[in-house]
């Protein structure tokens, strides 16, 4: 790599612009926004903090500078020195330049990586959705390569791979638990968000640790000029955001909370309920989160910026009973119970620009993941009946919690490359599970202990570097190396990854994509259920355990028609080792003792091909996404060895999502999926139990399955549909939203089930036999939402 | 607590479900076909047929089917019909088909079976050794803070080829009957143990019986520990004998063949992942081509062990404790 770049360093009359891309109005940094030179076409783009730097022979340059939902900035400089810039951009609600704006938009043919898609996030907030939650992760379940898992649920299924192997970074802090209420929210506030990038392949070289996708999720800043707020109310929860300037121009705040409140509305009637039963009461669920982010202009190159996330959903019952003992003393048992479950992350990031061309970014952060469920029973005599009164007390907790180090630095020596390198660890503490139990009995005092599996500590740590460089007019080549390492115990496992993404131009529009990625992922997700479990548990590789990897490569075309429309046709292969299942028959419910012993690994491989239209800006705008895959899982102990099909190998999948600004008040979106049925296993046939020569006391019946997952449910499809409708009111900006999710109430299927049912007949004789039921969970639902900015 | 956990998700997935009827595809109704065949006892035969998932009543047995068993050795065996009888234990009828021979340790079998109606299947295993058990001990010890009863099987493993075994536990006493003032008999009478394996991570069997193969010990000699809170409650025993009554312990250790093993392991499997929504489906092994259920090989071996009535609690027949172990 020297050798690539010695040449370029020693150029002495090169000079370089370096500085910020910015929302004129709010200060919030623009991430992925192109500064180029339009007479000799070189350029560059802003990172994820927004830092652009460019360097160019000495000479006078109209420099501009483009960014998806913003007009076009131009600013004149002259390169006789290195200089600073800041480019401040509007965005084209002001200037009313649609059109001219796609036309100076980043070009997919022209980036080298391929298989990454970002949607603004103006896009998502438009999309209808389930109950009017605007949804990050539910809008990636749209994008081609991307699958859904159940009705309704936020899991993603990236080429193949499983909910675990997602890397899903919140300002750079992976967030293990995505998903609220069993995976139909997700944990990302909208309002709180700046920017959304997926990468489903060629993954370059400074991420890691996951083997199918990377979800970068980057929190907006806050505004550094003006405080302003916004806020909705909806059917199923509220949400408020505040943002301001701290010191103007030089810190500013961002905070963003939301909460479900069908707890609340329905206390009374459920406090009611237990009332007519003769007991006092109270059930219900609710979840809510909180964003909050300050960042800090120390100067001109140093910022500092604290963001953090907080995110509970909590289920509880609480019941308490009074009832006479004898003549003289009463009894009061009270029952708690409770199941809680949150993620907590905290990220403290310092980037400093050390020279023109070397941006460094320091980041420390904190990732928590706590799931606990808990008991427990007071019985207590009025007045004391001595040795009578007994209390039980009982909780299961498990989760994951990380701290972790890591320091990033962007090289930019020339427009031709675009180096990155870094390095960092992060410590890892599992809970794979721990019981704490108390009682005590009569007044004596009783158990009181912890038990269940011990904690488990690990290091992952990871050096990469890699360059975007350009050879020659055509060819662009993001090439790089990923090595991390992992430690637990006596166990020790190190991985160097090669990684290569590259564009060769055909044309001015169209060019043919090539990448290669090879992953490793130490830490995995047992689970056993299709709906998001608050109870999947995350363990890491150990000796028995290998860490799981995959290689992929891909191949494909992207193109940019009458500069309105972006295409893109990928083609990939992806291999994937040392994956987990659940062994036949474990179950959350049954499985006890190791969670090694409960557990098969195996291999997986999928290929396909993803077709992808998409036009970002525009009264009309949308895209057409369509896969066409197979997934197959092979394990030595599942299926008598032989390969089936993943439970979400999903043959077609087709997204269309349409957003059309009808007027400037109002404005009109719909989607509408479909998808190949979720491959499930289910006995096609039953045969008698060997009970001929008395090896055992059972008579049930054998199930026949078949092979593992040859049975399809029918397929998915569904149509959401929602308008928008805007009003400038004096002091703020109002929006009615109205929607259906599932306009036409298509009964798709969540899951299947025998139920046994009896026949009778005419003679007084009647036959037992058993019927399929398919359940769907949700009709036609509308949903109405009421939202504020100012 | 996991109760809990279940009503939780119950209220939330299926208080919003619809349920419609779908049709699934009927199935073609294939042979089961069950033999065990063990050295020590006469070959014996069961068939049954199958029925779609959807088909409603009972399953039936095959009355008229024609086996043929080949050994190794080119023997031939034909057996046409079954015979009739009820099961000792559930007192169904049973429809079993008698081979006349007692299979051969080391041998080879081939089962092919046919019934009007039904495609013909055939099966393949091989009759393994008996296993050598060196000791037995029996004793009391604290597991958990509770007495129990342990059973400590001590036997050789073939280092030379792959072993599968099935242990089980069984009690046995002899009943005493007064004829009249003068004469006692004594009848041997069986009961169960509700045995489970001391080594937690080799749970997984049947009822009293566990399963394993020999991939942990190969080649060496293997102690497993049992653990039984047993009970004599089939053998009606007067109070006046109970403290006179012998108590055997009856431990068995059988040498399974592979297809044995794959079966009854996966057969396990499958019922105690039973009416749990949320386990992962098993599918139960079968070496029967083109149809179900296993043709197996073993070879058991038995010891009995003499022990004193403290060992064991007794009940007699209508489950009235009538003596019980420290």
């Amino acid at each position: 790599m020297l050798t690539t770049l010695l040449p370029h360093l020693l150029i002495a009359q090169n000079f370089t612009v370096s500085g910020f891309v910015e929302d004129v109005k709010s200060g919030e940094k623009l991430i992925g926004a192109n500064i180029y030179d339009p007479v000799t076409y070189k350029g560059t783009s802003s990172n994820a903090y927004g830092f652009y730097s460019l360097t160019l022979p000495k000479g006078d340059y109209e420099l501009r500078a483009s960014f998806v939902g913003y007009g076009e900035s131009s600013m004149k400089v002259s390169l006789n020195a290195n200089i600073t810039m800041d480019f401040k951009m509007s965005g084209v609600s002001e200037l009313q330049e649609v059109e001219i704006v796609a036309s100076q938009s980043k070009k997919i043919q022209e980036e080298s990586q391929m298989s990454v898609i970002e949607i603004p996030i103006q896009t998502i907030e438009k999309i209808p959705t389930f109950l009017g939650e605007r949804d990050v992760l539910k809008t990636l379940q749209l994008l081609p390569g991307v699958q859904s898992g159940s009705e309704g649920t936020s899991g993603l299924y990236v080429r193949g791979g499983g909910p675990d192997q997602n890397l899903m970074l919140l300002d750079g802090v992976p967030v293990y638990n995505a998903s609220h209420l069993f995976g139909f929210f997700s944990v990302f506030n909208t309002d709180a968000i700046n920017s959304v990038e997926l990468i489903k392949g060629g993954f370059p070289a400074h991420y890691g640790g996951r083997l199918s996708s990377v979800v970068d999720i980057r929190m907006k800043e806050g505004n550094m000029n003006d405080f302003h707020g916004s806020g909705a109310v909806g059917i199923v929860a509220s949400k408020l955001t505040l943002e301001g300037p701290i010191v103007k121009d030089k810190a500013s705040f961002i905070i963003s909370g939301r909460r479900t409140y069908i707890d609340l509305l329905a206390r009374p009637l459920i406090k009611y309920g237990f009332k007519t039963e003769g007991v006092d009461g109270v059930a219900g669920y609710y979840f809510s989160d909180l964003n909050g982010k300050v960042n800090w202009k120390i100067s001109s190159k140093d910022r500092i910026y604290l963001s953090s996330y907080w995110g509970d959903d909590n289920f509880y019952f609480k019941l308490q009973e009074t009832y006479p003992y004898d003549p003289s003393h009463d009894i009061e048992t009270k029952t708690k119970a409770g199941l809680r479950w949150g993620n907590l992350t905290t990220a403290l990031r310092y980037n400093r620009i050390i020279t023109s061309k070397l941006f460094a970014n320091f980041t420390a952060t904190y990732s928590q993941y706590r799931f606990v469920i808990g008991q427990s029973d007071e019985t207590k005599s009025k007045p004391k009946i001595p040795g009578y009164d007994q209390d039980f007390e009982f909780e299961y907790i498990s989760g994951i919690n990380d701290w972790s180090g890591r320091v990033d630095f962007d090289y930019l020596p020339s427009p031709n490359h675009a180096v990155k390198f870094g390095v960092g660890d992060i410590y890892h503490t599992f809970v794979p599970g721990v019981n704490v139990f108390s009682s005590s009995f009569g007044g004596a005092a009783g158990v009181d202990t912890t038990f269940g599996a011990d904690p488990i500590f690990a290091h992952e740590f990871f050096t990469y570097a890699e360059d975007d460089v350009k050879i020659g007019a055509r060819l662009k080549v993001n090439f790089g190396l990923h090595y991390s390492g992992f430690v637990t115990g006596k166990s020790y496992y190190q991985s160097l990854q090669p990684r290569v993404s590259s564009r060769f131009l055909i044309n001015e529009n169209l060019s043919i994509k090539a990448s290669y990625a090879q992953m490793q992922q130490y830490i995995h997700l047992l689970t056993n259920a299709t709906i998001g479990l608050p109870t999947d548990l995350w363990v890491p590789s150990t000796s028995k355990v290998k860490p799981e990897d995959s290689r992929q490569v891909a191949l494909g075309i992207a193109q940019t028609v009458r500069n309105k429309y972006e295409i893109s046709v990928e083609g990939y292969y992806k291999t994937m080792d040392n994956l987990l299942e659940y062994k036949e028959g474990a179950s959350y419910f049954s499985s006890g003792g190791n969670w090694e012993d409960q557990i098969e690994i195996g291999r997986g491989w999928s290929y396909g091909a993803e077709f992808f239209v998409q036009k970002k800006v525009g009264k009309t705008a949308g895209w057409i996404g369509y896969t066409l895959s197979w997934t197959t899982r092979q394990f030595e102990n599942l299926n008598f060895g032989k390969p089936f099909p993943y439970r979400y190998d999903r043959r077609h999948d087709l997204s269309i999502v349409l957003t059309q600004e009808i007027s400037k008040k109002v404005d009109f979106a719909a989607t509408w999926v479909y998808g190949t049925g979720n491959a499930v296993t289910l006995p096609i046939s039953r045969y008698a139990a060997p009970d001929a020569n008395a090896f055992s006391y059972y008579s049930s019946d054998v199930y026949n399955y078949g092979d593992r997952n040859s049975y399809r449910m029918a397929a998915y499809h569904r149509l959401d549909f929602g308008f928008n409708f805007h009003k400038e009111k004096k002091r703020y900006t109002r929006t009615w939203s109205v929607g259906a999710y599932n306009a036409y109430s298509r009964k798709n299927p969540f899951y299947l089930y025998f139920q046994d049912k009896t026949v009778f007949y005419g003679n007084g004789t009647s036959e037992n036999s058993k019927e399929l039921i398919q359940v769907s969970l949700f009709p036609i639902v509308p949903y109405v939402t009421y939202s504020f900015k100012f | 607590m996991k109760k809990l956990l279940k009503i939780l998700l119950f209220t939330v997935v299926v208080g919003c479900q619809t349920v419609i009827e779908m049709d699934i595809d009927e199935t073609e109704s294939r042979l089961s076909v069950y033999g065990f065949l063990d050295p020590s006892s006469e070959a014996v035969f069961k068939i049954d047929a199958s029925k779609g998932i959807l088909e409603s009543g009972d399953l039936e047995s095959i009355h008229n089917a024609v086996i043929r068993v080949e050994s190794d050795h080119g023997v031939i065996y034909n057996l046409q019909g079954s015979t009739f009888e009820l099961d000792p234990k559930t007192g169904e009828p049973l429809y079993l088909y008698k081979a006349g021979f007692n299979p051969i340790p080391g041998e080879g079998y081939t089962v092919y079976a046919s019934a009007n109606g039904y495609e013909s299947v055939v099966a393949k295993t091989e009759i393994p050794q008996r296993v050598n058990i060196t000791r037995v001990d029996t004793g009391r010890r604290k597991i958990y803070g509770y007495d129990q009863a342990f059973l400590n099987i001590t036997f050789q493993d073939d280092g030379a080829i792959k072993n599968y075994y099935k242990v089980s536990v069984s009690l046995a006493t002899l009943v005493p009957i007064q004829i009249d003032s003068v004469t006692t008999v004594f009848e041997p009478c069986v009961g169960d143990a509700y045995a489970y394996p001391s080594d937690e991570s080799l749970l997984g069997g049947g009822y009293g019986q566990l399963i394993i193969s020999d991939e942990l010990f190969n080649g060496q000699e293997y102690t497993i520990g049992m653990l039984f809170s047993s009970v004599l409650d089939a053998c009606e025993i007067d109070s006046q004998y109970i403290d006179s009554v012998p108590v055997y312990v009856i431990a068995e250790v059988t040498n399974l063949s592979e297809d044995s093993y794959k079966f009854w392991s996966s057969y396990y499997k499958q019922l105690g992942a039973g009416g749990d929504p949320f386990a992962q489906p098993v599918q139960v092994y079968s070496n029967v081509e083109s149809g179900f259920g296993c043709v197996g090989g073993q070879a058991t071996s038995a010891d009995t062990v003499l022990v004193t009535t403290n060992l064991v609690t007794i009940y007699n027949y209508n489950d009235y404790l009538i003596y019980e172990g420290p």
